[in-house]
Formats: C-alpha cells, sequence, structure tokens
C-alpha cells in the first residue's frame, strides 16, 4: 500500500531524511518512534503529499507519489481522501464556522447528498461524543475537544488510512485512554493507523510494528514493537529514553 | 461526569467499515497552492535573516549602518563619475566576498532598480542629456545595491539594534523584533491551516474563497491570543513598561580594517570632488 525507497529530504541544509526504505501494508498499526527532530513528522507530511523525496521514490498503492503527479488535482484529491492526517496541533486544522460545518466540509466535496452528508455528520459527532458541541466555534473548545473535531472531520471523509502525529500530545489521561481505544477499534475495523508518538506507554495496546530513528534520521529498527521495548541499549542510544526506563514484562 | 463511550459496536457506521469508492471530480483549486507558495516565500526570505541561520558577520554593524548611510549621501551628491567609478569597484568586492544566494538576491534588487530608473531617464537620454542619465543610473544602481548588501549582510536583531544610532526608543526596536518574529511564527501557524484545507479539499470545492477567510479568520484569533499571551508572560518576568536593550559596541582589527578602506574611499572623493 504505501512503499518508500531510498528517500531523503532535508529542509534547506539540514537533513530531516536519510535513505528511508520502508513498507506499510494495509490494515497495519504502525509507529514511529524517535526523539525531536529525528524526522517522524516530515515522513508524516510526505506520506501525505505535503513533502515529496529529494531523492528516492515514494508509491502509494503502486503509484508515484512526487511534485509533478500531484500537480494532477484528480490523484492529488484521491490520494487525500485515501489518507487522513490528524495534525499535531488540531487548532491550524479547523477553520469552519462551527463543528457540524467543519466535519460536513469533505463529504460535500466528495459530491455526497445533503441527506448522506448529514448521516455522517451525525454518525461523528456521535461517534466522537460531539453532539453538544456542533453549533459551537470549533476555535472556543478545549484541547481534547479540538482534537476529536479534527478526528471526525477527517473520519467523514472515510480515509483508509489516518495518520496521526503526535495523537496524545496536550490530552487528558482519560481522553489519551479513549483516543487510544478509539484508534484500536478503527484498526480492527480494517483502517491502516500509522501515528508518530513519544508515548511509549499506551503503544503496546494499540500497534504490533515499531519503526524507529536515530538522530541521524536514518531508521535503526523495524520490527515489533515488543522488542524494541525491550532493546533498552537501542532506544538509550538514539537518544529516545534516559537511564530510568525500565521495560514493564 | 459524562461516560467516554466508543459506538464503532453498534454496527451503525457501515459506511466507515468499508473502503471508500471515490473518483474525485475535476475542480481547479492552484490558489491553495499559490497562497502556500508565497507563504513559503516570505517565511524563506525572514528566516534567511534570522541570525540562526548565517555566519557571524566580523565587521561591527553600527559601523556598517553609519558608512553606508554616509556612502549613500555622498553617491548622491558626486558629479563626478571617477568616485562612482571606485564605489562601484567596492561595491563588486563586497558582492564577491558574499555568499550564492545573497550575490542573487543583491543583483536582482539592483536590476530591479537599475531598469526601473533606466526607463524614467530613458527620455532625457535622448533629449541629449546623456550624461547625467548614465550618472543617475549608475547612482540607483551603487544605492540599492549598498542597500541590498547591508540588508544580506546583518540579521534583524543586529539591523533594528543599529537603530538606536538615529535615536529611536529601545521599545520601538523591541516592538519591531517581535513583530519580525510573529510573522514567521504566524506564517508558519497559516502554512499548516493551509495545509489542512489542501488535505481536506478532497472533491469540487465551490465556496474556495469562503474556506480561505475561515483560514484569515482563524490566524486573526490566533494572533490576538498570542499577543494577550506574551503581554502576560512580559508582566509574569516583571515587565513595567520599559525596556532598556543593551548594545555590544566591541570594535576588533575587522573593524578598523573596514574603518580604513572607508576613510580612503571618503578621501578619494574629496580627491575627485575639488578636481
Amino acid at each position: 500500500m504505501i512503499e518508500l525507497k531510498n528517500v531523503q529530504f532535508s529542509y534547506e541544509n539540514v537533513s530531516a531524511l536519510k535513505d528511508i526504505n520502508l513498507t506499510i501494508a494495509a490494515g497495519e498499526s504502525v509507529a514511529l518512534l524517535g526523539s525531536n527532530g529525528c524526522g517522524k513528522s516530515t515522513l508524516l507530511k510526505m506520506l501525505n503529499g505535503i513533502l515529496f523525496p529529494q531523492k528516492g521514490a515514494y508509491y502509494f498503492q503502486g503509484d508515484e507519489v512526487s511534485k509533478s503527479s500531484m500537480k494532477d488535482a484528480t490523484f492529488a484529491k484521491g490520494l487525500h481522501q485515501k489518507i487522513g492526517f490528524i495534525f499535531q496541533n488540531s487548532d491550524t486544522q479547523l477553520f469552519c464556522t462551527n463543528v457540524y460545518e467543519e466535519i460536513a466540509f469533505a463529504p460535500r466535496q466528495m459530491g455526497l447528498e445533503e441527506k448522506e452528508v448529514r448521516k455522517r455528520v451525525e454518525d461523528c459527532l456521535r461517534l466522537l461524543n460531539l453532539e453538544e458541541f456542533q453549533n459551537r466555534t470549533p476555535y472556543h473548545l478545549s484541547g481534547g475537544e479540538k482534537k476529536k473535531v479534527a478526528l471526525a472531520c477527517i473520519l467523514s471523509m472515510n480515509p483508509d488510512i489516518i495518520v496521526l502525529d503526535e495523537p496524545w500530545n496536550g490530552l487528558d489521561p482519560k481522553t489519551q485512554r479513549w483516543l487510544m481505544n478509539f484508534l484500536k477499534e478503527l484498526n480492527a475495523r480494517g483502517k491502516t493507523i500509522i501515528l508518530s508518538t513519544h508515548n511509549l506507554e499506551f503503544l503496546e495496546e494499540l500497534t504490533a510494528r515499531a519503526i524507529l530513528f536515530n538522530e541521524e534520521h536514518q531508521i535503526v529498527a523495524d520490527q515489533k514493537l515488543e522488542e524494541i521495548l525491550c532493546n533498552e541499549k537501542l532506544l538509550k542510544e538514539v537518544n529516545l529514553v534516559d537511564q530510568t526506563y525500565r521495560y514493564r514484562v | 461526569m459524562k461516560e467516554e463511550k466508543n459506538l464503532l459496536d453498534d454496527d451503525v457506521f457501515l459506511w466507515l467499515s468499508v473502503s471508500e469508492d471515490y473518483h474525485p471530480p475535476k475542480d481547479r483549486d492552484r490558489f491553495v497552492d499559490k497562497s502556500i507558495m508565497s507563504i513559503l516565500g516570505i517565511i524563506g526570505k525572514l528566516k534567511s535573516k534570522d541570525s540562526g541561520n548565517r555566519k557571524e558577520r566580523k565587521v561591527n554593524a553600527t559601523v556598517q549602518v553609519a558608512f553606508t548611510f554616509v556612502f549613500l549621501i555622498l553617491i548622491s551628491l558626486s558629479r563626478n563619475i571617477q568616485f562612482l567609478r571606485v564605489m562601484g569597484v567596492y561595491v563588486l568586492l563586497l558582492i564577491s566576498m558574499m555568499e550564492g544566494k545573497q550575490i542573487l538576491r543583491v543583483l536582482r534588487l539592483t536590476a530591479g532598480g537599475v531598469l526601473f530608473s533606466a526607463v524614467i531617464m530613458l527620455p532625457a537620454f535622448f533629449m541629449g542629456n546623456g550624461y547625467s542619465s548614465i550618472m543617475t543610473v549608475f547612482k540607483v544602481a551603487l544605492t540599492v545595491s549598498m542597500v541590498g548588501i547591508l540588508s544580506q549582510s546583518l540579521d534583524w536583531v543586529r539591523l533594528t539594534g543599529t537603530l538606536k544610532l538615529f535615536f529611536l526608543p529601545d521599545l520601538l526596536l523591541f516592538v519591531i523584533d517581535i513583530a519580525v518574529r510573529y510573522i514567521i511564527l504566524l506564517g508558519e501557524y497559516t502554512l499548516e491551516t493551509l495545509y489542512a484545507l489542501r488535505l481536506r479539499m478532497v472533491g469540487k470545492n465551490n465556496k474556495k474563497y469562503q474556506s480561505l477567510s475561515g483560514v484569515a479568520g482563524n490566524l486573526f484569533l490566533t494572533s490576538r491570543i498570542r499577543a494577550e499571551e506574551m503581554v502576560e508572560s512580559m508582566e509574569c518576568r516583571g515587565f513595567s513598561g520599559e525596556y532598556h536593550r543593551t548594545t555590544d559596541f566591541h570594535v576588533g582589527w575587522y573593524d578598523f580594517l573596514f574603518l580604513t578602506v572607508q576613510v580612503v574611499l571618503i578621501g578619494i572623493y574629496i580627491y575627485f570632488a575639488r578636481l
């Protein structure tokens, strides 16, 4: 479904991704792990067609995703419908007048009947316990509620893949737990989940596979999450944990 | 407290459990890409003037600004093309010591100025005032190049710091610094919002500009909140309306070398002015 071959990317002269080779199959749940600035967010942006490989290639369902292929609006829109991206900062993702309009934005563009749009919006509102906020301005919601609205906006497009950048940042423990369970449910229903995080606590419940980046922006491990979490030496080497880290068996 | 629940078990959400068979229609929406590109350009230019991205300059900023100002006056006063030629050599020398990207920016700026003044002076040239027309275009080229060199060789903090030379209040300099910083921060915020808009524009959007007004409204609210938060944080750090900007007026060997060259150039101006 997703294939990256020898991908490299740098901002000005600062390297962000080096020699990335990666394959993600449909229905997988994958966590990208690494310290701050290791290139996780850059990779997620690349998967969503915001950034493009400067060397190497990125294929989505066999088609190359590049600057030139994304100039074809039909291809770009198709990719964006298939891959939903939840930004780290939900504030930047919400720009409509109220929560209802926010969730209805994509289904309306997809040309669905207004009746179908309403059903999708109401389902998403119910699914995420947002019914009481449907007429509220997204900007005035709390951090957790904004995250839920952002998730609802993406779900209403019904993407095959859901990409989340640091999904647990800024959420209270209860909402963190709820989000983890929700993502698990989505994955069980066939959605591919790709997320970047520092929060190792919930990962074992959610993802089976982890991809570990080092500070040189390379993938140093792509294996079962449990194996990576057990490997304290490696986690310390990539500067993700300190000497107090102990893996709970 | 309301109990959180997952409703996916209800089997109500059949549409969410099947892959969407969606074929996007054709739509013209290059405006988002154009907006993204223009914001990226502005942020890139501002960031390139950020102190973190450039090599440390060896010449004191105040000295540099003061002498650039002096030479702008001398160039405009000069009636002798020999002095302008010497200044031309000096400017080329300065440009040759810059980085490739900076050279391009200075040359682009200069070319624009030269082209504009040449068009303005064209009637005078054909009316028989060839010498003064060429002098004017030459002066414009030198002036714009010198300002370009100054702008490229100093970062924002040092550039605004030198404004103290012109007796601007410290608080105003602080406001200018913060304004530049926040243009970058809010620019990055807008960029993220535009990316989000582009990612969610998966079909035909008949209200394109309405979406952009949402982005603008969001930006306005964010800038207001950020401004309020900044005031509060400044108050928490003891800000009481007074701000003193300190400048490190360090003069080194490079400054002496620079000063010597400047004095020689002023001498050349006086020499040619007396001819």
